[in-house]
């Protein structure tokens, strides 16, 4: 059995965010960990703080109005939290890359798309130009687009929105990174399109043994690529563990909410016609939060102990857990 | 009396004439959507689903005449919409409606929701002043908003309210048929929930026929009851929801369907993907569409166009090799 060897461990993660009337605490204890190599997804609606927790652990998050105010984000034992941002430079790109949803704004329209992956190569290993080049036509050849010699002079706005993804995929991959954090890779494209970049994900992660932080709100998605999901709702994680386990036997009521509210394809969608399963409301402002769980004015099994006290971590099976007072009543 | 289908769209071709390149330039003309003909029923909903830029939002707004059409014609109660004049076709709008996809952008920001919502019913002079504040307020409680929400403004409400909003601006003036294009696409899943049930909901109350765009398949599934299949301005297949799903023929919506993302893990992954991009619409490869990305092109699909022909009854595929 292969030794599993944890890469980054993220605990008691808390970040602020000032508003006009005070702060807004827009992630809240966060803990979460990722092995060498692994598939992590991270799901939940917009507002809930996955793409949050990307940021922080890319150090992204603008500071000021944002504030890393607890917590500790650890990468092979260094904390990323105490680093110089120039030393945090030299690990982003590297150690950890980072793919955004929509390729065209991440990427630059004035350089084109060789420079712009040969960049990270020069950066980070010191390469020369020539070096460079070579190493960023083989990237594109890996990543799947064809005629890479050509395709290396273009710019951004020459390439169709998949290839721009293969592109800003390249960019992050470039250096080998240990982690890649995709933060909804495939939202902005066609359906055959995030199927290609999905094996290209899954195939490139095979062979480079990267360990991948998928972000989306699509649990078919999670389904597809993920071996283990975090489930976030407003700023907290609410329920961790593997996919399959999660989505055949999913603990926690919002969980169980995600997943039967969203229609998925029958092979015989037969005659009659069913109404999907609503979760009554929507996500609450993060600055009227109340007291005690913050799911509960939306639970049908809510009781008087949910909104009074934050629910524990239980440990409900193997790497299952749940954060939740009526876990055992959900089965 | 035979039960004619409300909407009757025969041959429509929409197509733009882009800006010439430059003074002796040839102006390109993009195919948005080149011959489609289909019927929909009283109280039925029709799914129209594809990739991006496959034409099917331009089938849309050109049934609404929004863009005028190239050639063909559409018939909303045996009415010829494309024969009706400026005022005559304003006054016929108040029968046909559109659900948009992004509900913020559709809205007149310096507009509060009552009115908005009561927009339609001034420009079709329906009623007094008071007698349409009285319609509005039974619009937002058939909506599921409360009617002391109605003096807010469209930011001071969720992208599903929005969407609400929108849905009773659209019902408004008592149309008989409605364009969804897209309308739970912006949303987040869990609210996709509440505002697909609430149309399936008015769908019953009111005798309501949807024209449904999407690009999900799963929603389109779980919304339809006939189905057509778009890939660059044309329909490949089209079907009954139930012989679509069950008896899938043109190897575009076997592809389509394969790459969905499932939660089902009996389903193994297909292996087959489909291979490229969507060829540019301003030159569409000669005989099929789909030639360059199919995966079992033969000869006669690079030379001859493929028509729709029956494969069983009400199921319908433009393929050679069927």
């Amino acid at each position: 059995m292969k030794s599993k060897e944890t890469i980054l461990k993220v605990e008691g993660l808390c970040v602020d965010f000032a508003v006009r009337k005070g702060t807004v605490r827009v992630l809240n204890d966060l803990n979460l960990h990722l092995e060498r190599g692994e598939a992590l997804g991270i799901v939940g609606e917009s507002g809930c703080g996955k793409s949050m927790t990307a940021l922080s652990i890319m150090r992204l998050i603008p500071v000021p109005p944002g504030n890393i105010s607890q917590g500790s984000i650890l990468l092979n034992g260094t904390n990323l939290l105490a680093l110089k941002e120039k030393q945090m430079q030299d690990i982003r790109g590297d150690e950890i890359s980072m793919i955004f949803q929509e390729p065209m704004t991440s990427l630059n329209p004035v350089f084109t798309v060789g420079f712009q992956i040969g960049e990270n190569i020069r950066r980070h290993q010191s390469a020369s130009k020539l070096k460079a080049k070579e190493k960023a036509i083989e990237m594109l050849h890996l990543v799947g687009i064809p005629a890479p010699q050509q395709r290396f002079s273009q710019y951004p706005h020459e390439l169709s929105g998949g290839m721009r993804q293969r592109v800003m995929i390249a960019m992050a991959l470039s250096c080998q990174p240990s982690i890649l954090i995709a933060d909804e890779p495939t939202t902005a494209l066609d359906v055959t399109i995030q199927a290609q970049i999905f094996d290209l994900l899954r195939d490139i992660q095979n062979r480079i043994n990267t360990a991948i932080i998928l972000i989306t709100h699509d649990m078919g998605v999670i389904a597809e690529f993920a071996k283990r999901v975090i489930v976030m709702y407003a700023g907290r994680k609410v329920e961790e563990g593997p996919v399959k386990e999660i989505i055949t036997h999913p603990r926690h009521p919002y969980t169980r909410g995600l997943i039967k509210c969203v229609p998925f394809l029958k092979r015989d969608p037969g005659t009659s016609r069913e109404v999907l399963n609503e979760i009554p409301g929507i996500v609450p402002n993060l600055s009227r939060l109340g007291q005690g769980c913050s799911f509960a004015p939306r639970c049908n099994y809510a009781t008087d102990l949910c909104r009074t006290d934050i629910p524990a971590e239980k440990t409900v099976g193997q790497n299952h857990q749940v954060i939740c007072w009526h876990a055992e009543e959900i089965q | 009396m035979i039960d004619r289908p409300l909407l009757q769209v025969e041959n429509l071709c929409t197509y733009f004439k882009l800006p010439k390149p430059h003074l002796f330039g040839k102006a390109a003309t993009v195919f948005a959507v080149d011959d489609i003909s289909f019927e929909i029923s009283r109280g039925q909903t029709f799914g129209l689903v594809g990739e991006s830029g496959c034409g099917k939002s331009t089938t849309a707004m050109s049934v609404l005449r929004l863009v005028e059409p190239t050639s063909g014609s559409v018939k909303l109660d045996n009415q010829d919409i494309g024969q009706l004049k400026a005022d005559e076709l304003r006054s016929f709008r108040r029968h046909m409606q559109i659900v948009f996809q992004d509900p913020y952008s559709s809205m007149n920001p310096r507009a509060t929701a009552c009115e908005i919502v009561e927009a339609p019913l001034k420009i079709q002079r329906v009623g007094t002043s008071k007698s349409r504040r009285a319609k509005v307020t039974h619009l937002f409680k058939m909506v599921g908003l409360r009617p002391e929400q109605r003096d807010l403004f469209p930011h001071q409400f969720s992208g599903g309210q929005r969407q609400r909003i929108a849905i009773a601006r659209a019902l408004a003036s008592g149309p008989q048929f409605i364009v969804c294009d897209e309308p739970v696409s912006a949303l987040d899943v869990a609210i996709q929930a509440q505002i697909l049930n609430l149309l399936r909901r008015l769908q019953e109350e009111l005798n309501l026929t949807y024209l449904f765009i999407s690009h999900d398949m799963a929603i389109i599934q779980h919304m339809c009851d006939h189905i057509a299949v778009m890939y660059m301005g044309q329909i490949v297949e089209t079907a009954d929801r139930r012989s679509l799903f069950l008896n899938v023929q043109h190897p575009y919506t076997k592809a389509l369907l394969s790459a969905i993302p499932t939660i089902d893990f009996n389903v193994k992954p297909s292996s087959k993907r489909l291979e490229g991009d969507v060829p540019s619409p301003m030159d569409p490869p000669e005989g099929c569409r789909f030639h360059t990305r199919c995966p079992m092109t033969e000869d006669i699909c690079k030379k001859e166009t493929p028509l729709l022909r029956a494969v069983k009854e009400n199921h319908f595929v433009a393929c050679h090799l069927v």
